[in-house]
């Protein structure tokens, strides 16, 4: 079976004239580019991303700001919750972006091919890691706040029968919150699994 | 310096194409990656210091840049459609010579990215020192990894499959 000369295949195969992927390309125009095309694109569409949700989110904390402290608007725990939803969603969704706009622009050209690869594993590794802690103390605190909101809503501990109509809904966003941080591992997990995989294959 | 490196890449050429071929094989935006390589290669030119051959900085630099692509692909948010113009795959030749090399190339393209490194290197007749210096594996290893891609290789061209 290993009786195949590889390297005698090679350079029969490579005996005629290479054909040229960029034929006629000129090399002082090509190298004035930042990107090329469909990289450039790739990046574009995130950076687009990027500033169409800080911008929402912005706006959205700009209203809330407003609401809250310059017309002291004093809304209950069951009308925040739709509020703090989507306040998370905006947050981890521009997160999310930027993170990924982080991860591709992120290289090692000079470093040999598997220390580049390790240096990219580990920048991988310690922006999950960023994003996994700072979720999880951001929604616990919001957590113990949201606990402790309603608590002085119902009046105390005493009240805590099971009898309010938002104790449910409560229980099930505390849950959510305390959830999301593995949520967010999860969703960086599955965004990131072809490259860790490659990676891994990699290593072995 | 411009000249320098324009030179320098012109006679290098064969290297860049052959790297594109095997990271990017039957990829409609072939050529555009073999752009993004000439332009981080531009970016990375003042960082090679004649310590290296230069093909020894291009192999590195190229074989980096060719996986960061992989990477970025693989993070593209959604399908980009492809223009006509764009989707330009030869169609296959009926010579032995072009069998070989198709044959040669699907089975390389089953590897994974640091192995078609590895093997690329290998077979453009790169010592193991060379070849070690460009990943960054000791010379000892390189040895042991040429042997499990090519027992992986064999086994792919005579069986057609992984």
């Amino acid at each position: 079976m290993e009786n195949i000369d590889l390297k005698a295949m090679w350079q029969k195969a490579h005996i005629q004239n290479q054909e040229k992927i960029s034929d006629g390309a000129n090399i002082e125009e090509i190298i004035k580019m930042n990107h090329c095309k469909t990289i450039s694109q790739i990046l574009a569409d995130v950076k687009l991303r990027i500033l169409l949700y800080s911008l929402i989110l912005s706006v959205f904390i700009g209203l809330m700001i407003y609401a809250f402290i310059y017309l002291g608007i004093n809304f209950s725990i069951g009308s925040i919750i739709p509020f703090t939803l989507v306040g998370m969603f905006l947050l981890i969704s521009t997160t999310m972006e930027i993170n990924r706009f982080a991860v591709l622009t992120r290289n090692a050209d000079n470093l040999p091919v598997e220390a580049s690869q390790n240096y990219f594993r580990k920048k991988l590794n310690r922006m999950k890691s960023i994003d996994f802690l700072s979720y999880l103390i951001l929604l616990y605190l919001l957590a113990i706040l949201v606990i402790r909101g309603y608590i002085q809503d119902i009046g105390g501990f005493k009240n805590l029968s099971g009898a309010n109509e938002f104790q449910p809904l409560i229980v099930v966003f505390i849950f959510i919150l305390l959830l999301t941080p593995w949520f967010i591992k999860y969703q960086n997990n599955q965004r990131y699994r072809k490259i860790v995989s490659n990676l891994h294959n990699d290593e072995d | 310096m411009k000249d320098e490196f324009i030179a320098l890449v012109n006679k290098h050429e064969g290297i860049l194409q052959k790297i594109c071929n095997i990271y990017f094989f039957r990829n409609p935006y072939k050529e555009d990656y073999y752009q993004e390589i000439l332009i981080r290669l531009w970016k990375a030119y003042p960082g090679f210091r004649n310590q290296s051959k230069f093909s020894t900085w291009l192999y590195r630099v190229a074989l980096n840049t060719a996986i960061d692509i992989i990477r970025k692909q693989s993070l593209r948010p959604r399908y980009t459609e492809i223009s006509k113009f764009e989707y330009n795959i030869p169609e296959s030749e009926s010579n032995t010579e072009s069998d070989q090399k198709e044959k040669l190339y699907q089975a390389i393209n089953h590897l994974s990215d640091i192995d078609k490194a590895i093997i690329l290197l290998h077979l453009e007749e790169l010592s193991y020192q060379e070849i070690g210096e460009i990943i960054g594996i000791s010379e000892g290893n390189t040895g042991v990894r040429i042997g499990r891609i090519k027992h992986q290789l064999f086994k792919i061209l005579e069986n057609g499959k992984h």
